[in-house]
């Protein structure tokens, strides 16, 4: 008998916090309002309910941080101390030196050649607008021989081409510091591989 | 007194019930807005929020010294 009416209870009080918020429909909370009324075994869970949720509803409003991703004190930086510490800070500043200087010349050098490149081409189309006055003014209407003008021509192309000592000199520097950053780079990036390696079998060892 | 006996009949109840009190219950959203949060269907937070009451209640039940004397039974 007891256990039968376990079972009809179960219906009962399953449905008492939906009773108590208003969530049940008309007619299923009119079923419930003389239920109630007769049966002190609901009521009084019924009360214990209502007691519960006033206390939930007492219980104080946390501030939630202004994220919950983000701690609320800034961690400080870690500073890498390993072995390769100090020769990796002096290399990272070699190739950070050298590749300003590498661009910074290149730049440079782009626009004196360009400047250079122009004025040739602009003392050039002066002689070749030149050399038939000259040759007409000087000769009489007699061809110039072609032999002698293209062997001038060469050997002066050659001497632009060759130039003075100074800027042999720069574009040997500038190949030996792109040689030299390239160097830097790569050993900068084979001791940044070797410390991920070294960190990722470290890591694997603990796990 | 009683914050000590919610906190510790909160921590009792399973996650998801736990889940609805505290979003009903304590912040007092709406069963709709609860669904809404919990990824789930109004009945399903009917069910888990009558089921954490109950759970909530038997440990008051079983701990009357950690109710405050005016709302013992």
């Amino acid at each position: 008998m007891r256990l039968i009416d376990n079972i009809m209870h179960r219906g009962w009080r399953r449905d008492l916090s939906a009773y108590m918020d208003g969530q049940l429909d008309a007619q299923r909370r009119e079923a419930m309002d003389r239920h109630v009324a007769e049966c002190a075994r609901c009521r009084e869970e019924l009360e214990l309910m209502q007691t519960v949720v006033a206390l939930l509803r007492r219980v104080p409003q946390v501030a939630a941080p202004r994220s919950f991703a983000l701690p609320s004190t800034t961690p400080r930086p870690v500073r890498y101390t390993g072995y390769y510490a100090l020769p990796l800070r002096y290399a990272t500043v070699a190739a950070a030196i050298l590749l300003v200087a590498v661009v910074g010349v290149d730049i440079v050098r782009g626009q004196l050649s360009a400047a250079k490149g122009g004025g040739q081409a602009l003392e050039q189309r002066a002689e070749d607008l030149q050399a038939p006055t000259q040759s007409l003014g000087a000769t009489s209407i007699a061809p110039t021989p072609p032999a002698p003008m293209a062997e001038a021509k060469s050997a002066d192309v050659e001497a632009t081409t060759a130039g003075p000592v100074g800027p042999s000199a720069v574009d040997n520097a500038f190949r030996w510091a792109k040689v030299t950053l390239s160097a830097v780079l790569l050993v900068l990036a084979l001791v940044v591989g070797a410390q991920w390696w070294r960190a990722r079998r470290a890591k694997a060892r603990q796990g | 007194m009683g914050g000590q006996a919610i906190h510790a009949g909160l921590e009792n109840t399973p996650y998801d019930q736990r889940l609805a009190l505290v979003l009903i219950d304590v912040q007092g959203y709406s069963y709709e807005e609860a669904a809404t949060i919990m990824g789930t269907s109004v009945g399903t937070v009917r069910s888990r929020l009558s089921r954490g009451r109950h759970k909530l209640a038997e440990y008051m039940r079983r701990h009357p010294e950690l109710l405050p004397s005016r709302f013992r039974l």
